[in-house]
């Protein structure tokens, strides 16, 4: 019984990290109808900026920093420069962009920063945590990190005109636009968000897995099947998506299918939940009348 | 000079290879309704789209004497031009009233949106009822409503509706044009009106614009139109 309390509480905190990824594609999901296959490659770009940082000499905790408004600017620039001749282009045309840019951006870490394993400290610290029972300092953090996440987005989201902006944006940019609305302007910060969110999902893995150019495609796959689990369209559904997949992984990982199988696992939810729950646990039917 | 608010010069519009709009001159003149009249497919909704940006253009659109022509749509909205599409516009997933408060983008000052929403809710007090609800709920007719609201909030000098009447009951079309009128009447808005319905359009209005094939066929005084005998036959079937 209490390694199955222990598998969970340690499920929760993989899950938030996914639930951070998930977030990230969530928001671009939102405004763009894509998902954007590069979202775990500029995350781990970011987290090499933080290591060069702390190379440099800056403290942890600001070099996250560093790494995180990197990432924000970093995904701005993406959008402007490359994603926005891609807009009106075609499912495909989209796809085959993100890939090249998934391409190159992790060929440009490995040449950057070299292709071995790094270790990663993490801001929370090593050892156990004084607060939870079973769990690591890291694994705490990474809770508590997500609920911030959490926090602050529904902050923007429901609560500032630039967040009811975005909302709109996302539901009608036409309308959006007639209304005054800068809807270029609010795609190229959905852009940089997304890849700040990102940004902190890579902070989070890179302690536990150590970091090398491939470090969040396994996260990505999870992260997937998380924002798919919760609804593409809604960030609350990727938290909870995030968080489901991460118990499901471990508990299974441990009870059922083994740990070499874990990631078939999630490939295995994406489609069950395609086939079975299109829309996902929160996410939206939309319902018109005319 | 300065009675017109809008006015275009050598005006051409279309989509890609598409020229839908050649050589068109019209001018909006200030605090009256103006029908904008024509068959299916002459161009009225691409006149419309044009002004707000939404499509390519050649020639020159001024608003208030100023150029407006190459502006972003946001960019136009903010000179004061709410244009309420074809099809409403609706965001459907939010509720009526971030509906209303998106129209408010511009407004900086939250008293002064807050001001505006009550204003709408007293003229649509339907939409006061329902301001909680998801706006892709609504019925055709609030949706309709809830459109001109949120074109409202926006404080415009010039209100453009297209087709605000389509597949609405008669009974709300009465009601809608009603409250369009009154607004018209009371604050001295300009609108410029897409309307299928010619002679609810031509009754309104003061003035009146007929689109055929692309251009302008004959542009006057909407009581001139009532009573002339090519017009009642090609658009008032009498």
């Amino acid at each position: 019984m209490q390694q199955v309390i222990q598998l969970t509480l340690s499920g929760i905190a993989i899950g938030s990290i996914y639930a951070c990824l998930a977030v990230a594609l969530v928001l671009i999901y939102k405004t763009t109808h894509h998902v954007n296959f590069a979202q775990g490659e500029m995350a781990t770009f970011s987290a090499y900026v933080a290591l060069f940082a702390v190379g440099l000499g800056l403290p942890l905790w600001l070099a996250a920093v560093v790494a995180v408004l990197f990432a924000f600017v970093s995904g701005m620039v993406i959008e402007r420069v490359v994603i926005r001749r891609f807009h009106s282009a075609s499912a495909t045309t989209f796809v085959v962009a993100c890939i090249a840019l998934f391409i190159g951006i992790n060929s440009l870490s490995g040449w950057i920063f070299g292709h071995d394993l790094k270790a990663f400290p993490s801001i929370f610290g090593a050892g156990t945590s004084s607060v939870v029972p079973f769990l690591s300092a890291h694994e705490v953090g990474s809770i508590v990190t997500v609920v911030v996440i959490a926090g602050l987005l529904y902050l923007f989201l429901s609560h500032t005109s630039l967040g009811l902006a975005m909302r709109a944006t996302a539901d009608n940019p036409v309308s959006a636009r007639l209304s005054g609305v800068p809807v270029d302007w609010l795609l190229t910060l959905g852009w940089g968000i997304a890849a700040a969110v990102g940004a902190v999902a890579a902070l989070l893995v890179a302690p536990i897995v150590f970091l090398d150019p491939n470090m969040m495609i396994g996260v990505l796959i999870y992260a997937f099947a998380a924002a798919l689990l919760g609804g593409l369209d809604s960030p609350w559904g990727a938290i909870v998506g995030g968080i489901l997949i991460g118990v499901i992984e471990n508990l299974a990982g441990a009870y059922v299918v083994g740990n070499d199988m874990k990631l078939s696992l999630a490939l295995l939810i994406i489609v069950a939940v395609l086939m079975l729950l299109p829309q996902g646990l929160l996410g939206r039917k939309t319902a018109t009348r005319v | 000079m300065s009675e017109m608010l809008l006015e275009t010069r050598a005006l051409g519009a279309g989509y890609g290879p598409v020229t839908v709009l050649r050589d068109i001159a019209v001018q909006i003149p200030k605090g009256q309704i103006t029908a904008l009249i024509g068959a299916n497919g002459a161009g009225k909704t691409t006149l419309l789209r044009a002004i707000s940006g939404l499509c390519a253009t050649s020639g020159d659109i001024l608003f208030d004497g100023s150029p407006i022509t190459r502006l972003a749509t946001n960019r136009i909205a903010a000179r004061g031009i709410a244009h309420v599409p074809d099809g409403r516009g609706t965001l459907a997933g939010l509720s009526v009233e971030d509906n209303l408060l998106v129209g408010g983008y511009l407004q900086r000052r939250r008293a002064a949106r807050a001001a505006g929403i009550e204003r709408i809710y007293s003229h649509f007090p339907k939409l006061k009822q329902r301001r909680h609800q998801q706006a892709g709920t609504l019925s055709g007719g609030e949706q309709q409503m809830l459109a001109i609201g949120r074109a409202l909030m926006q404080g415009p000098r010039l209100l453009m509706l297209d087709e605000p009447s389509f597949g609405l009951a008669p009974l709300i079309v009465r009601e809608l044009f009603t409250i369009i009128a009154d607004i018209n009447r009371t604050e001295g808005l300009s609108i410029l009106l897409v309307e299928q319905n010619v002679h609810q359009a031509l009754s309104m209005s003061q003035r009146a614009i007929l689109i055929e094939h692309g251009q302008v066929a004959r542009s006057g005084p909407s009581a001139e139109f009532l009573g002339n005998d090519d017009i009642r036959r090609a658009y008032l079937g009498s």
